[in-house]
């Protein structure tokens, strides 16, 4: 029972909101500190190898389970949730009833989706988290907002759609809810639908409209949390040991295609939320290869969380203080906000996977696993172009000629430092003592720091600082702008002018009326 | 207390109302007489329910006539969750009205009595009177003071008695087969009927249900009449059509009924998207409201078109939904002051009752659309017609993006403005029985139950 | 017989019905409501009609027609009585509104 208050304090403290007048952030930093706490508190059963599972009995029966895989992942992203919202106090300066209450909200359904024990309970809280999300997304407003809000839904929506086709497959050939195995279109089903959520490749359009354009805060928590959920689907309940092969070439061209995709960006969101699609697909190629491959991409999941969420703060921190998002317009920083380059340094190095930072250990997890040198080649070019990607952005954003008018940016307020500098002493930390968390992830040895595992990181990191140098010269690097969102305008103009005409084909004649009338009488009497 | 008292204190109280504002004009009265008039009827059902959730019916002879010549009312499970969910919404709305004339009152209480009418009958002649009383009052309450409110009124008249004609025709038919006219003795005969027999109930009910060709009145009169008769149609007015469908397939035309279940399903998907996709091209927020009602209609219609006793327990719940919600989101769109959707502004004790009602729509889940959506789309699966399970999904989709859409103009656009205690009410109530029925729906679950067991699936 | 009741009833509602679907006066909608109604209800005593009976009032004979659609469409002639006049007032309305009574110039919906 302790273990729903984890999910409970947030949604509580989301309807107390109205009714407080100025402390709506102190608020919800405790609120979400009370959550961690109580997630916490079920640390001595867990290590003792129980596992919580109880039922609830509303209409259908809901069920919570948390077991060592479970309990890593909601003591960190409860974690992580109370740094975000320490990181908005000051970071959202106004409206803060709305913002407060659905942020509050979607924490809370987004801890209940890791908590939850059999397939209806994960898509009831699919649903609502897709649902106080959306409305965090359109936060702003702006046309831009809304548009990236609507294509957000539909697509987060869809996946929803097919995870309740494959329940209800599931129901009717098995009467229950419980973990089912794989060769079988429920399970095709359910993993596509996880895959929408989670950003893999084909179906990952709405991710680099909807991440970058909400709030930076509210990015962290998308880019980090949310589309962890559907990984997470996946491992649970749709897990076998053999390998997944349709999912491993998703993975794949997810890592490839969001690397390119990155290195051509110039808005410094969107360069991260492409990043988000590549790492997903580190995950998803662990989850699909074997059970070390699991383990690996359940640590890249949380790795991810921290160092992803660390580097949406940063780049937020570089809005809140300069007002730019392009790259173009940015430079020179290093002196007026050192704080933030340290930490955005940090988190660059962990995601490229340089070792003593969190994500070389989890990349060479995965890199261990696989078998295939076509999957070997395509990780290491991703590493490289990850640590390239990462190098022009750091290079564009903190180094360079400071622009005039950003000559007197300061330093963003402490609250805000505060969540960056935890974040990336726990990055430093997981990097230099990975097994504290890897011997609650899996029942085996590894070492990390075997030569072999070192070399072939370095190979990706020597080869994306060779690429970097020599693309330097050569002007490999020009800021282009692509935009997929002339795609998707169009397509909104098509329904847009869609809905118009058919407005004008229904007619509004009486005598249609009564033919139509006659018409289906006549035509159902002779089917 | 006997049942006849359900259906006749309504109508005795509306002749009596009507005197009384002819001759003396005391509001408090008024008021009193017109929420008396619903009130007893439903403290008669609650009294009911012990004979009821066991599996019995009760009986009412008209005059004493055995039922082999008169008229019978009777109250089984089905009868009792209509009616329990038509009484209870009946009284919210009438509180929310109350500040009304006092004509609307009696036409108010008319209806009330129709309904109910057509909800106790086993008589099949009875059965059309009831529908004409209910839908007279209802021509006359969707006219307002608007100048168009008289032509969707005359549309909704025309296509209304097209829709009765064409029920009387087939009790003639039936009449002529059989020789009775009470639907369980014709059931019990187990004769087969024609099939023009059933093609034309199916388009008399259709009519005044709203099945994809002949939905056309709906549009126009539901966004052109006064929001508290908007809620009236939309919410409870096109159920009676769907009872009427459920009591008379399921007994009468029980072999027509099962032969035709595919047509049956793809007049119910092409409802659904052509309601879904419709209701995001509107402009207006009660037309929207109108094609989403629809695109309801038509889950309804599909789900027990399955013929499985899932798909009833999954029609019964979207009933229950869609009325609540429905009611919910039209008495809220009566305290906005702008209906346009690009020029929405409210405050926020209208915004969060709206966005309750819409996520029931929607079929989110913690409410009671989502109950209903589940146990349609499980029977849609049980049947191996995943393909229409997907259907009633995008359509919920779309119903997603043009409801959220809304919900959002709502809540950015805050504009304080004050309304009167008794229109608040009602919204709250009914959003807030949208939660509760979808988390906690104890009783209602044992009378769905019960209900489609006495109807009886088969596959 | 070719022209018992039955069928020229069904030819009244078909009449009736083509009235609606094809004029586009006001008038000549109610009055194909009214010819349907007519044409049922004439459908409709005919089908009790019984070989030999007369009219179902109480005298000498054996044989009476079935004296319940009798009953039946007299309260169906007194609710079509009902509807019809609803449909005139509305008519008027509409008159007294839009100045014409051709559905037609009508819609500014």
């Amino acid at each position: 029972m302790n273990i729903l208050l984890a999910l409970l304090f947030p949604i509580i403290g989301a309807f107390i909101m109205p009714l407080t007048k100025k402390l709506k952030g102190y608020i919800s930093v405790l609120v979400s500190i009370l959550s961690f706490l109580t997630v916490l508190s079920i640390y001595p059963e867990i290590s003792n190898g129980q596992n919580i599972e109880f039922c609830m009995k509303m209409v259908f029966d809901m069920h919570i389970f948390v077991d060592k895989l479970n309990f890593i992942i909601l003591s960190f992203v409860s974690f992580l949730n109370i740094l975000i919202v320490i990181y908005s106090i000051k970071y959202i300066k106004k409206d803060h009833l709305r913002y407060y209450s659905l942020l509050l909200l979607t924490m809370g359904f987004t801890l209940g989706s890791f908590l939850s024990g059999d397939l209806l309970t994960f898509y009831i809280f699919f649903e609502m988290t897709t649902l106080f999300s959306f409305f965090l997304v359109m936060y702003r407003g702006t046309g831009k907002a809304r548009r990236a809000g609507f294509m957000y839904l539909v697509m987060c929506l869809t996946g929803g759609a097919l995870i309740l086709i494959s329940v209800g497959l599931v129901y009717v050939q098995e009467g229950n809810f419980e973990i089912y195995n794989l060769n079988n279109s429920a399970s095709f089903l359910f993993i596509l639908g996880c895959l929408i959520k989670a950003g893999a490749f084909p179906l990952h359009f709405w991710l680099p409209e909807a991440h970058p354009v909400a709030p930076s805060p509210v990015s962290a928590l998308l880019s980090g949390i949310m589309i962890k959920i559907g990984i997470y689907g996946i491992i649970r309940f749709f897990m076998t040991h053999e390998s997944i092969y349709w999912v491993a070439i998703i993975a794949v061209s997810s890592m490839l295609f969001g690397v390119i995709l990155a290195l051509i960006q110039s808005d410094i969101k969107k360069i991260l939320a492409y990043h988000s699609i590549s790492q997903i697909g580190y995950m998803l190629l662990g989850v699909s290869i074997s059970s070390l491959g699991i383990a690996g991409g359940l640590f890249h999941m949380i790795n991810h969380a921290i160092f992803k969420s660390l580097l949406f703060l940063c780049m937020g921190a570089v809005i809140y203080s300069t007002g730019e998002r392009k790259i173009q317009k940015l430079g020179g920083l290093y002196k007026k906000m050192p704080y933030t380059m340290m930490t955005c340094i940090i988190a660059s190095f962990a995601i490229s996977g340089i070792p003593l930072f969190n994500g070389f250990v989890s990349k060479t997890i995965i890199f261990d696993s696989l078998s295939d040198t076509l999957l070997k080649i395509a990780f290491i070019l991703t590493g490289a172009g990850t640590f390239i990607s990462f190098c022009k952005l750091n290079k564009y954003v903190f180094f360079g000629k400071l622009p005039d008018n950003l000559k007197s940016t300061k330093e963003v307020p402490k609250l805000m430092l505060f969540s960056m500098i935890a974040l990336s002493i726990i990055c430093i930390f997981i990097g230099v003592f990975p097994n504290i968390v890897f011997k609650n992830l899996y029942t085996g040895v590894f070492d990390f720091w075997s030569l072999s595992h070192l070399l072939e990181m370095s190979a990706s990191v020597i080869l994306g600082a060779c690429i970097f140098v020599f693309g330097k010269k050569v002007g490999l690097f020009d800021i282009k702008e692509y935009n997929i969102d002339k795609i998707y305008g169009k397509f909104a103009d098509f329904i847009n002018s869609f809905c118009k005409n058919i407005n004008g084909i229904v007619s509004k004649d009486l005598n249609i009326y009564i033919l139509c009338i006659l018409l289906f009488l006549i035509i159902l009497f002779f089917i | 207390m006997d049942i006849i008292f359900i259906v006749a204190v309504p109508f005795f109280l509306a002749f009596i109302l009507s005197l009384m504002h002819v001759f003396k004009k005391i509001i408090f009265f008024e008021n009193l007489l017109s929420i008396l008039g619903l009130l007893i009827p439903f403290l008669v059902l609650i009294s009911t329910f012990p004979t009821v959730s066991s599996g019995n019916t009760i009986s009412y002879n008209i005059g004493g006539w055995s039922p082999f010549l008169g008229i019978t009312l009777e109250i089984d499970s089905l009868t009792f969750f209509f009616s329990f969910i038509s009484l209870a919404l009946l009284i919210l709305i009438m509180i929310y009205s109350l500040s009304r004339s006092s004509k609307y009152k009696v036409l108010y209480l008319l209806m009330a009595a129709g309904m109910q009418g057509v909800l106790l009958t086993r008589d099949l002649f009875n059965m059309y009177v009831f529908f004409e009383i209910l839908s007279v009052s209802t021509y006359i309450l969707v006219v307002s003071e608007e100048k168009r409110s008289y032509k969707a009124s005359f549309k909704y008249l025309v296509l209304g008695s097209v829709a009765s004609a064409f029920f009387l025709f087939g009790v003639g038919i039936v009449y002529e087969t059989t020789g009775f006219l009470n639907i369980d003795i014709i059931s019990s005969m187990n004769i087969p009927q024609l099939k023009i027999t059933f093609l034309l109930f199916l388009v008399s009910l259709g009519i005044k249900s709203g099945i994809f060709p002949l939905h056309f009145w709906i549009p126009d009169a539901h966004s052109i009449a006064p929001p508290p008769v908007s809620a009236l149609l939309s919410g409870l007015v096109l159920k009676i059509g769907i009872y009427s469908i459920l009591r008379l397939f399921y007994t009468v035309f029980r072999t027509n009924f099962f032969e035709m279940n595919d047509v049956l399903m793809i007049v119910g998907a092409i409802t659904v998207i052509f309601g879904a996709v419709l209701a995001l091209a509107q402009k207006d927020l009660k037309r929207m409201m109108a094609y989403s009602s629809i695109n309801q209609i038509g889950i309804i219609f599909l789900a027990f078109s399955f013929g499985t006793e899932l798909g009833i327990i999954g029609a019964l719940y979207m009933i229950l939904a869609h009325a609540v919600a429905k009611a919910c989101l039209f008495l809220c769109s009566g305290i906005v002051a702008d209906l346009n959707i690009l020029n929405l502004e409210s405050k926020p004790s209208v915004s969060l009752p709206f966005f309750v009602g819409s996520i029931s729509l929607i079929g989110l889940p913690f409410t009671c659309g989502f109950i209903g959506k589940y146990f349609v789309c499980l029977a849609a699966i049980e049947t191996s017609n995943t393909l229409y399970a997907g259907i009633i999904l995008f359509a919920s989709i779309i119903s997603a993006v043009y409801y959220l859409r809304v919900s959002y103009y709502l809540f950015r656009n805050s504009k304080d403005y004050k309304t009167p205690y008794l229109m608040q009410i009602p919204v709250y109530i009914t959003s807030f029985a949208c939660i509760i029925l979808g988390v906690l729906p104890v009783l209602i679950m044992d009378i769905i139950e019960l209900a489609a067991k006495t109807l009886g699936g088969i596959i | 017989m070719i022209l018992n009741g039955i069928n020229i009833g069904i030819l009244l509602i078909i009449i009736g019905l083509y009235g609606m679907v094809a004029k586009k006066h006001i008038f000549k909608i109610i009055f194909g409501l009214i010819i349907i109604s007519t044409g049922l209800v004439l459908f409709f005593v005919s089908l009790g009609y019984v070989d030999g009976g007369v009219a179902p009032i109480i005298s000498g004979n054996n044989i009476y027609v079935d004296p319940l659609p009798h009953t039946l469409m007299l309260t169906t002639i007194v609710v079509e009585v009902c509807t019809t006049s609803l449909a005139l007032v509305l008519a008027l309305k509409i008159y007294e509104k839009y100045k014409t009574l051709n559905i037609e110039m009508l819609e500014d919906l």
